[in-house]
């Protein structure tokens, strides 16, 4: 099962591509919904990592074992982020994170069609301290 | 008369209930192993919550589900699903579109075993008016849901009230079509008397005061004019203390009332109030206490 909280213990790392070097992190997010939505409907996270923020249009997402820009992912149709599958959330940082302890903030961004537009994205926050192991 | 030929209410769960617990520290073997616990026979489920894989489930899930259900004793009541009309960002869904996602809907919940479904319907005004697709996508499944024995069911939901032209517009379809496979789902929400503090995820202070937080106070003479074509009711619920007395919803009233016009169908609890761990499994035990404690005294009283 998920962690309660919307930021998942597991899965927050540094991101290494091929040649070692450190390009960014990663965290995993549990749909903050009370139920899953097409990947067009997901508008966005905003992330905060010990004060440094990076806005809606940056992070990149992993849905069902894709990968997408939040561009790509609006004009998606054939993607969903489920309740019960943690999206990963990639978050370009050259050098990464130092390991330990991180404050991390998320306010993720949906739309609700059926809420009025005036009132859209709806927007979950969460925040938790998490860790970087190595 | 309060004997077991008089047919009284068929109490249920919404799975909406366990919202945030569900997946996290409650599998649904222990959700329906918590409603069976309750006495109750009912399930409702959110296909595109509580279903893994959706819109296509593994045969081993629906094998399971029916397990469950047969383990539980539990019956699967309504469906919920959605019509996203403004899919995307540049243009809305067409009635096609509307009409195929409300038809794959279907079909997965006659699978699943239920006999309603509830489309929630993506809005184009602040007063909800649903998105005029609605229309043709529903009669388009007319003759799909009475082959599958669905009645297709749209919430009547705050804050939209039941004198309201959005109703008005349910009740027309269904006079002009005949169709016996569409009706109205009542959400308990709208007889609200008083405020629930608290915030709806994801919504705004300025969006939970406009709609979801502001007591409607729906008149029970509005639930009697509307109820023949009522199929389904949603029990919502915010907060009941340890007296057993909620201070948002009149439920002496509402049950009053369905017993003396003879409801005789789900009410199936939706608890919408703070999201705790594990709260939610203690509230809805307490509402079922609570309406069958009410519901007993209506029909020895009115019978």
């Amino acid at each position: 099962m998920l962690d309660r909280e919307l930021i998942q213990n597991r899965g927050f790392r540094n991101v290494v591509d091929d040649d070692g070097t450190t390009t960014g992190f990663q965290l995993r997010l549990r749909m903050p919904n009370y139920r899953g939505v097409a990947g067009s409907l997901v508008d966005g996270v905003e992330v905060e990592v010990d004060g440094e923020t990076w806005d809606r249009e940056v992070p990149r997402w992993t849905l069902q074992g894709r990968d997408f820009s939040i561009d790509e992912l609006r004009t998606s149709t054939d993607v969903r982020w489920q309740l019960d599958e943690a999206a990963t959330i990639t978050v370009p940082k050259p050098g990464g994170l130092e390991p330990g302890v991180h404050d991390v903030r998320v306010s993720i961004a949906i739309r609700a069609p059926y809420i009025p537009a005036q009132f859209q994205p709806s927007l979950f926050p969460a925040q938790r301290k998490v860790t970087i192991v190595a | 008369m309060n004997t077991p030929s008089t047919p009284g209410f068929q109490y249920g769960v919404s799975l909406y209930s366990y919202t945030d617990d569900l997946g996290t520290v409650l599998t649904l073997e222990d959700a329906a192993a918590e409603i069976a616990d309750l006495g109750a026979t009912g399930i409702e489920i959110l296909g595109e919550g509580n279903v893994p894989g959706y819109p296509e489930p593994s045969t081993a899930w629906i094998d399971g589900w029916h397990r469950l259900l047969q383990t539980h004793g539990l019956t699967p009541t309504n469906y919920g699903s959605w019509i996203d009309s403004s899919m995307w960002r540049h243009r809305d869904l067409t009635v096609e579109e509307g009409t195929a996602i409300l038809a794959r809907d279907l079909r997965l919940a006659h699978t699943l075993g239920f006999s309603t479904v509830r489309p929630k319907i993506g809005v184009v005004s602040t007063d909800l008016r649903p998105h005029p697709i609605w229309e043709g996508v529903v009669e388009r499944n007319l003759d799909l849901a009475a082959d599958l024995g669905i009645v297709i069911c749209p919430e009547i939901h705050a804050p939209t009230p039941i004198r309201h032209e959005v109703v008005d517009g349910y009740v027309q379809f269904i006079e002009r079509t005949g169709t016996k496979n569409f009706g109205l789902l009542i959400d308990t929400g709208i007889f609200q008397t008083r405020s629930f503090l608290g915030l709806h995820a994801g919504l705004s202070e300025e969006a939970n005061e406009e709609g979801w937080r502001r007591p409607l106070a729906v008149p029970m003479a509005d639930l009697v004019d509307v109820l023949p074509h009522v199929v389904f009711i949603q029990a919502k619920f915010f907060d009941i203390g340890d007296d057993l007395v909620d201070q948002q919803i009149p439920w002496a009233d509402v049950v009053d009332t369905l017993v003396e016009h003879g409801y005789t169908g789900w009410l199936s609890s939706e608890y919408e109030g703070v999201r705790s761990p594990y709260r939610s499994l203690e509230q809805v035990r307490r509402q079922h206490s609570l309406l069958r404690s009410l519901e007993s005294a209506a029909r020895s009283r009115l019978g």
